[in-house]
């Protein structure tokens, strides 16, 4: 695709939002797959930046809420 | 990850971008502590002024060389799910002209201020982008200063003030 820097980026913002709306309606199982994946390679960035692991169970007391 | 953000160096080595740094929920992550997200977003300054009509299939091309691949709508590159995004204004152009060096692993790479994280979600505005800015206000180390003058520059300070949002 050709276009402005703007257009290009306003392209790729609307299918990473029709993806996380189709990931939305996914069976539970498949959700679950793909947070234990997003946990594991967030936990790998966290060891090489230096900093200790999250285990998945240890979320809900981490994640605060505003 | 850490074998990702070399080639993305090569790419910026390569000429094809004048400069790349983590943007996202990634670039969060360097700030704050849990967060979720499944693919690494990074922000590309293009050679090309801004306006220009512009591609990244040689972007896309050079990637695809050193084993990248095509999942859904992201390259999947080195065990990480990349999004190559251009900066596509005035405030993400400046917020990757002054991302900070950071090192992961062994690797060096280049991660948004989270002053500019804090901007960029804001003038973003979805449901994540303000529960971004709630976490990144209680667990980042925030310069109020440079914080007020980026939103200030960018015209976010009434919508940020509108939010009631501390700035320090």
């Amino acid at each position: 695709m050709k276009g402005t820097a703007l257009q290009l980026a306003e392209d790729i913002f609307r299918r990473k939002d029709a993806s996380r709306r189709l990931a939305a309606a996914l069976p539970i199982e498949e959700k679950l797959g793909r947070l234990v994946v997003m946990q594991v390679r967030a936990n790998e960035v966290r060891r090489l930046a230096g900093r200790p692991a999250i285990r998945v169970w240890e979320l809900p007391s981490s994640m605060r809420r505003p | 990850m850490e074998a990702t953000l070399q080639i993305l160096n090569q790419l910026e080595g390569s000429g094809l971008i004048t400069r790349y740094a983590i943007g996202g929920a990634m670039a969060a992550f360097f700030y704050s502590e849990a967060v979720l997200t499944e693919d690494l977003d990074a922000f590309v300054l293009l050679a090309q002024p801004t306006g220009a009509i512009v591609t990244l299939t040689p972007l896309y091309d050079f990637l695809k060389q050193r084993g990248a691949t095509e999942e859904r709508e992201h390259l999947w590159l080195a065990g990480t799910l990349l999004q190559v995004i251009p900066a596509y204004d005035v405030l993400t152009e400046e917020a990757v002209g002054e991302a900070v060096p950071r090192t992961v692993g062994e690797t060096c790479t280049r991660v948004m201020r989270v002053e500019h994280l804090l901007a960029i979600a804001l003038r973003t505005g979805r449901g994540k982008d303000h529960a971004r800015i709630a976490l990144l206000l209680q667990e980042a180390d925030v310069d109020p200063v440079r914080l007020a003058d980026i939103l200030q520059r960018h015209g976010l300070s009434e919508k940020w003030n509108r939010h009631n949002l501390p700035t320090g």
